[in-house]
């Protein structure tokens, strides 16, 4: 009892909110896998778990779900930002490109192709035979000049090319539902665009009144973080995103 | 006690270093920045809390009808969402420097100081660490996270090792980036 009483004087000396006991709340699912948005740097394929972490790309095994074991590791020679696994293939991105593995033996990416660009802040998602990068310029993000939205050719996976590059403000993540692509633009809100041309995107829709920095599409909700919070829109109309709620900090 | 001890002597040095510091460089009186976290002064037990307020928003994550949101170098807030007009704030999960999560089958794995872990959530609110690895990275970085540049607390390596960044209202700060 000392203890805690020891514990929450300490916690409140330093300002903490806090309370001892650990709160209500039923059960969490105990199974599925989950999703991340474009700027993680874990993803979950099958039974593994892929993590990047600055110039590595490492690989677990999720067998056993409570105790993951440590398989392989693979170098990048590159400041590594995200990871995003879709099928068998895993797309990274980094300050000077986007690198694919293929993950058909799980333990073990096998790189197969990249695509380099000025150095920028990059995450990357794959959409068929096509992938959409953002660029970002500014100071961390070493010194791209620009800000904009790469068209990627994946189909030849070991030779993705650039198809066109469109302008942005100042891009962060990126996600897709159906044929609609959403950039967090930062201090410009959130883009959308129509992606039924994968080569080339129709700006659709713009929501700017909040600081997004990533996106995730989930069960019909466009779910958008920034700076204030965490904010959900119903994209029934992309043309005019619908706020379905906000948690703002 | 010993947490005890660690405020004070964290305190004590805290102050000290306003009083004797000079700031000849960056004369500023007070100012927001980051300021680094020591494993010798910090609780880092890897624990559920009640509902934290954020302190500085970091990735989301989704599954099902819950919402996981990072708090930089702090942990993970969990909401239930089941209602999106309503997302409910269920608890905290400390996880001192924690960044990036993925979720499978009631398993959430985190990276966590030095490690990856993995926490079984099966049986929420009860959570246990069941798995540690250690990363062959380098440790947290002796500069702070913030990507746009600012003031920061200079580390001082006599307290100890650095184990993440929080922000900070920070008087007369020595470095910047």
């Amino acid at each position: 009892m000392k203890r805690l009483l020891n514990l929450c004087a300490l916690m409140s000396l330093i300002g903490f909110l806090m309370a001892c006991e650990s709160s209500d709340g039923g059960g969490l699912p105990t199974s599925g896998t989950g999703q991340g948005g474009s700027t993680a740097r874990f993803t979950i394929l099958g039974e593994f778990l892929y993590v990047v972490d600055n110039a590595t790309l490492r690989t677990f095994s999720l067998e056993n779900p409570t105790e993951p074991e440590f398989r392989s590791v693979v170098d990048i020679d590159d400041v590594v930002e995200t990871i995003y696994g879709l099928d068998d293939k895993l797309f990274i991105g980094s300050q000077n490109g986007m690198y694919i593995y293929d993950v058909s033996i799980p333990e073990y990416p096998d790189y197969v192709g990249a695509f380099s660009h000025i150095q920028a802040c990059d995450p990357v998602i794959p959409y068929g035979n096509y992938a959409y990068v953002t660029l970002r310029g500014g100071t961390g993000c070493r010194n791209a000049a620009n800000n904009q939205l790469d068209v990627l050719d994946i189909t030849d996976i070991q030779n993705p090319f650039l198809i066109q590059s469109i302008p942005m403000s100042n891009p962060h993540g990126l996600g897709i539902s159906g044929q609609l692509l959403f950039v967090a633009e930062a201090y410009e809100g959130i883009k959308v665009f129509n992606i039924s041309n994968p080569e080339e995107p129709l700006q659709v829709g713009h929501y700017r009144e909040i600081h997004v920095v990533d996106v995730i599409l989930h069960r019909g909700l466009l779910i958008a973080t920034g700076r204030d919070g965490v904010h959900q829109f119903d994209y029934t109309n992309p043309t005019e995103l619908q706020l379905v709620s906000s948690l703002t900090y | 006690m010993k947490r005890i001890y660690f405020l004070f002597v964290a305190a004590s040095l805290g102050l000290s270093a306003c009083f004797t510091d000079p700031v000849p460089v960056f004369p500023v009186e007070e100012v927001q920045g980051f300021k680094p976290v020591y494993a010798e002064e910090t609780d880092i037990e890897v624990k559920l809390m009640s509902p934290q307020a954020m302190r500085y928003p970091g990735k989301i994550y989704v599954l099902e009808d819950y919402l996981f949101i990072n708090d930089l170098n702090y942990g993970v807030h969990v909401y239930d969402n089941s209602n999106p007009y309503l997302p409910r704030k269920l608890g905290f999960i400390q996880i001192i420097g924690n960044q990036d999560i993925a979720i499978r089958n009631g398993v959430m794995y985190a990276d966590y100081l030095e490690n990856l872990i993995a926490i079984d959530l099966r049986s929420y609110p009860e959570i246990s660490v069941t798995e540690r690895i250690l990363n062959d990275r380098e440790g947290v970085s002796n500069y702070p996270p913030n990507s746009e540049g600012g003031y920061f607390e200079c580390v001082d390596p006599s307290r100890g090792t650095v184990i993440g960044w929080v922000r900070a209202t920070l008087y007369q700060p020595n470095c910047y980036r």
